[in-house]
């Protein structure tokens, strides 16, 4: 099979893995070097989702887009909304320091953890809202 | 669904493609898109581009509107 026809999955994760090797093994070279290899790497993701994208047929398209477009802004509002519960449930912000307390220390300063674990809560609940919408786009298009 | 208000085609795929003897498979493969794909249009829950209606139109020999037709 010629390389420009494997299936689109293919590129997703071909895009992915020098990205995943260099969180694990990036530690160990020299700083600058990692952030040369990373830059290096985010250019090959880049290529290989649009490869991916390419190799998408419409209906999967369209299923991206309108996953993204209800899901993603789902969790990213229901993500907001958490931040102003957070300020009249104050039992909820001492979860979230709490959790972020588990990132302090040798990495993360205080901050970076707090600011780490806010990315990760909101791209989690984007990550959780696209993956329903798009459940239910294939659903309703059985 | 917002973009359901938008499909407003019936479509005689499956019977062509009955006629042919094709698997939902095969005409997937032979229009470079999913099975699952072939699926939805089949059954009406989503409208092909105009490009891809040409592909099938072209793969049956037939003109579009033979294939696809208003709903109403």
């Amino acid at each position: 099979m010629p390389l420009t026809r494997l299936p689109a999955w293919a590129y997703l994760i071909a895009g992915m893995i020098p990205i995943i090797v260099l969180l694990f093994v990036g530690e160990m070279m020299p700083r600058q070097v990692t952030l040369i290899l990373l830059a290096l790497a985010a250019v090959w993701a880049a290529t290989l989702v649009a490869y991916h994208w390419k190799r998408l047929d419409e209906a999967a398209r369209a299923a991206h887009r309108w996953a993204w477009y209800w899901g993603g802004s789902t969790g990213l509002a229901l993500a907001i909304a958490a931040v102003g519960l957070s300020m009249n449930w104050p039992e909820l912000a001492t979860a979230f320091a709490g959790l972020a307390q588990h990132f302090e220390g040798g990495k993360f300063s205080s901050t970076q953890a707090h600011l780490f674990l806010g990315v990760l809560f909101t791209g989690g609940m984007q990550a959780l809202g696209f993956l329903g919408a798009w459940i239910i786009w294939w659903l309703t298009k059985r | 669904m917002a973009d359901e208000a938008l499909i407003t085609m019936k479509n005689r795929i499956k019977v062509l493609r009955a006629e042919r003897n094709w698997t939902q498979a095969d005409l997937a493969q032979k229009l470079d898109v999913s099975r699952n794909s072939v699926n939805a249009i089949e059954t009406g829950k989503y409208d092909p581009s105009l490009p891809l209606a040409f592909r099938i139109a072209e793969l049956f020999g037939l003109r579009i509107e033979d294939i696809f037709q208003n709903k109403e």
